[in-house]
């Protein structure tokens, strides 16, 4: 059962116009048969199969679910993003040798898809080709909601239209320490840093709270005042990095993290605590369905899926607190296993 | 079904099933569901199985049976339960003198004879009360001839009570009715039987099933690649066929969606159990690929086993309890309400 192809309204079973009323029902009734207590899927496939069938479909409701989330996704969609990318599909290897040019082109493209019309900027650089493979961009797309794009012209760059081969081939470390609800991807900040194409937009227009935590984040940002003109050459995070663009929390362990450290589900929670993190940011950066993430939180071995799955989810969660994900799964793991008395 | 469609039927003798019953349809047609009788209802031969013993098929039988007589409408029980009969039981009638064992052997000719009246008029029985060794298991040309007898009677209704297990001889009594209906009980060990049932019975279905010439290879190729090649449902049976060939996957697809598949969940104690009857036929519907409509649910009632120790069926014993009241409706969502 393959869910190539598939979009999120696929998977609950709608077409692309059906209403909010639409939505709640179609998945309350798979939710009947898909769901944990449920048996009437019972013998029909593999209790993993339901459960990766169970994610994809909360996966496709918590997007759908939420007015803002869905729009965003209507747009890739539109651009011609027909699947969506699962959180069971690993990065791709090549995007770790994507070209800043082409991130950044990517991210723009994804930027401005998740802007609300209002604040749509004036295409200003040049694009080269989308590629055609499910980008870290894309994912970022169902998860960058919040527009930055018209706090940063305080230092605004009159004619930007450079190729983009022209643009030096910068990055900036993927550690930003973000405040609270602010789930944007990195790279469209970055950005955001290097063209700076954005015209700024009217303030009154945007929600109170939004512009002074936009601001703040870009404050934040190790660069000098003007970040367009003093961009840091890259290096390498000092923790295992992941090629992939989401947005990345920094949190702050008590102690630093050596290779002995145990990652239990309370330390987990710990270092997303330190990280100024909700367990709603994590469900949008991840992916995972909150229960799951509470569940690994919690230690409940009992609610969680097949040792398969829960791996899938604590590489995400280790990820988004940009953890070594290697490290994380291996330390989460044991305790399942152990748990599920599998050895180890 | 088309089986019993397509038979002679000038042969059949009008034997009432009740001594007294003389309004016999005049045309002598085959009971095919379509046909309107006297009575003004649907003939039809519905057969009742699920893959499982002790969740309600009797019951359902015996009660459905009962409603239909008390409605007017002349109906035959078949206990195809061969070996494990106790359909007599229910309606509280003792071991009849003459079973369909008589009809395997051949001491009687026609099915008709072997019906015995109950005490409800309008309602027979042909007891599958079988003594004979080895009659559990009848052969090949036996069942066929049973199977086209059962199509034969000459009354409005014939309900078929199949026993436990999806042995081919269960199977094929399931693939003639009109109305195939499972029951399950809310346990996971019958829900895991219902399933492999609808399964055995679909790929019976298409062993058995007209196909195009061109076509039965394909078929055949795929039910023994099932194993290896991830074909794991019915619905990835039809896409393995559709990609070899489309036209052929398409009618396979069709007849697929013919198999008349009903639904009726017993012993439903909680609001969640409630709402299982229709979470299965979904299921069903989008990994079977398979339409199994949900005809209703029957609650868990202390007037079911008390009218068992009884041997009274419920609709007799207490026909204003829940029970009886929800095989009514059962009755009225197959379409035998009138």
């Amino acid at each position: 059962m393959s869910d190539r192809g598939q979009t999120l309204y696929d998977r609950l079973e709608l077409r692309a116009d059906a209403s909010a009323a639409e939505i709640e029902q179609s998945y309350r009734g798979m939710l009947a048969y898909l769901g944990a207590g449920s048996m009437a899927m019972y013998s029909m496939m593999e209790e993993d199969e339901i459960a990766n069938l169970r994610l994809q479909v909360q996966e496709a409701y918590d997007t759908l679910k939420d007015p803002e989330r869905r729009a965003a996704y209507d747009r890739s969609l539109a651009r011609g993003s027909e699947g969506y990318p699962s959180l069971m599909i690993p990065a791709s290897p090549t995007d770790t040798h994507v070209t800043v040019g082409h991130v950044m082109a990517r991210t723009i493209d994804t930027t401005a898809a998740a802007l609300p019309p209002r604040v749509m900027p004036e295409p200003t650089v040049a694009r080269p080709p989308v590629e055609s493979t499910p980008s870290p961009a894309r994912v970022a797309s169902a998860v960058s909601v919040v527009p930055v794009a018209p706090v940063v012209p305080a230092t605004p760059v009159t004619s930007v239209a450079p190729v983009a081969s022209a643009v030096p081939a910068i990055q900036v470390t993927p550690f930003v320490p973000v405040a609270e609800p602010a789930p944007v991807a990195v790279a469209s900040i970055r950005s955001q840093l290097v063209t700076a194409p954005v015209p700024a937009v009217p303030a009154s227009e945007e929600p109170a709270s939004e512009l002074p935590v936009a601001i703040e984040k870009v404050a934040a940002l190790p660069f000098g005042g003007t970040p367009a003109l003093t961009p840091r050459p890259w290096t390498p995070p000092p923790v295992h990095a992941s090629p992939r663009v989401v947005r990345r929390l920094a949190p702050k362990p008590d102690a630093p993290i050596t290779p002995e450290t145990e990652f239990t589900g309370a330390y987990l929670r710990r270092l997303r605590e330190s990280a100024n993190a909700s367990l709603d940011d994590m469900c949008e950066i991840t992916k995972v369905g909150k229960r799951y993430l509470r569940a690994i939180e919690d230690g409940d071995f009992e609610a969680l899926p097949a040792a398969v799955y829960v791996r899938g989810f604590v590489v995400e969660y280790a990820r988004a607190l940009a953890l070594d994900p290697s490290q994380v799964a291996k330390s989460f793991m044991g305790l399942y296993k152990r748990f599920k008395g599998e050895g180890g | 079904m088309s089986q019993g469609a397509q038979t002679d039927s000038t042969d059949a003798r009008s034997v009432g099933v009740t001594p007294t019953e003389g309004a016999v349809t005049p045309t002598s047609a085959p009971i095919a569901s379509g046909v309107v009788t006297s009575t003004g209802i649907n003939k039809g031969v519905i057969a009742v199985g699920g893959g499982k013993g002790g969740i309600g098929k009797t019951l359902l039988s015996a009660n459905l049976g009962v409603f239909l007589a008390q409605r007017g409408h002349r109906v035959v029980l078949v206990d195809a339960d061969l070996g494990g009969a106790n359909l007599h039981t229910c309606l509280g009638v003792k071991p009849p003198n003459t079973t369909l064992s008589d009809f395997v052997s051949r001491k009687v000719d026609n099915l008709q004879e072997v019906v015995t009246p109950t005490s409800v008029p309008n309602l027979g029985l042909v007891s599958g009360a079988l003594d004979v060794l080895g009659a559990a298991n009848p052969k090949y040309t036996q069942k066929l001839r049973i199977l086209r007898e059962v199509s034969r009677l000459q009354v409005d209704v014939v309900i078929i009570d199949l026993g436990g297990g999806t042995g081919f001889n269960i199977l094929d009594f399931f693939l003639i009715a009109d109305h195939g209906v499972l029951t399950v009980v809310p346990e996971p060990t019958s829900i895991e039987n219902a399933y492999r049932f609808i399964k055995a019975a679909y790929y019976r279905r298409l062993k058995t099933a007209e196909l195009a010439w061109n076509l039965r290879p394909l078929v055949e190729e795929a039910m023994n690649e099932r194993s290896n090649q991830g074909l794991k449902t019915p619905a990835d049976l039809v896409s393995y066929v559709e990609r070899r060939d489309p036209a052929g996957g398409a009618r396979l697809r069709e007849e697929i969606e013919r198999f008349p598949l009903k639904l009726v969940v017993n012993q439903v104690r909680t609001p969640e159990e409630e709402r299982l009857g229709v979470a299965i036929s979904e299921a069903c519907r989008k990994y079977f690929g398979i339409h199994m409509s949900h005809l209703g649910n029957i609650p868990f009632d202390d007037a079911v086993w008390q009218s068992v120790r009884k041997r009274r069926p419920v609709l007799l014993d207490s026909p204003d309890s829940r029970a009886s009241r929800s095989i009514i409706q059962i009755a009225g969502a197959l379409g035998l309400g009138g």
